[in-house]
């Protein structure tokens, strides 16, 4: 799967990163490229229904998550909701070698 | 607006993690071994700053496997010194881990493995400004 991505790449590692989430919906607001990377215990976050991902989704924001992460916390792409694809760690090296991306790692 | 002769790059180094804070307060360090792995695959340079107590996860005294697991005494795990050993054979050219010199001497952890050099401090904007691209995970 290709992903590599240009714009700004946020990472979320944490089961309570609402602030940071909101920080993506503001930056997909100016209209600037976001992709929003689930990883760690931000999987969990996705899994019990926390994270807003259609309100990320319909502002534009791409939301990928860690697929190492989901298996760690007994999760399976069927269990993914509408819109949040599930990446490798090729495709996560892909995103962060991608020229030009801007990285914020939380 | 780029003034001429100013735009960054070309770059000695593809990607910089900076690693910080508490190593085992999370996944992290699996995330961070995950990535070397996957980015020197792909035929990156990547290099670490270790700050903190991130400054511990490769020194010599870890040895080559963690302690035993006493519900599985059977069972064997590689320190995480050894994966950066294995990491740091592997990829001799296209892989650094180095280590906070402040912090290293302020934890008393400046003995390492073969490869990894202490670095002063100072040197680290050296290492964000030779790197297209900086990762900073951790915390402060």
């Amino acid at each position: 799967m290709t992903v590599e991505t240009a714009g700004h790449l946020l990472v979320e590692t944490k089961e309570s990163g609402d602030a940071f989430l909101r920080d993506a919906l503001t930056l997909a607001g100016t209209g600037r490229d976001v992709t929003l990377l689930l990883i760690q215990d931000a999987a969990g976050a996705v899994l019990r229904g926390h994270a807003p991902v259609e309100r990320l989704t319909e502002a534009g924001v791409r939301v990928l998550i860690d697929d190492f992460s989901l298996r760690q916390h007994a999760g399976a792409v069927a269990d993914l909701p509408t819109g949040v694809r599930a990446v490798d760690a090729d495709d996560i090296a892909g995103l962060l070698l991608a020229p030009g991306v801007r990285v914020v790692w939380h | 607006m780029a003034v001429a002769g100013t735009e960054p790059g070309p770059f000695d180094w593809d990607l910089l993690i900076a690693l910080t804070a508490a190593p085992f307060a999370s996944d992290v360090v699996t995330t961070v071994l995950r990535l070397l792995d996957a980015t020197l695959r792909r035929g990156a340079r990547t290099q670490v700053w270790a700050c903190g107590y991130a400054t511990a996860l490769t020194q010599r005294s870890l040895g080559l496997f963690k302690p035993a697991d006493v519900l599985d005494l059977r069972a064997v795990f590689p320190s995480t010194a050894a994966m950066v050993g294995d990491l740091l054979r592997e990829y001799p050219e296209s892989l650094l881990w180095q280590v906070c010199r402040f912090c290293a001497e302020d934890r008393g952890a400046l003995e390492h493995i073969d490869g990894v050099p202490i670095r002063s401090f100072s040197r680290f904007a050296g290492r964000v400004a030779a790197s297209a691209t900086t990762v900073y995970i951790g915390g402060a």
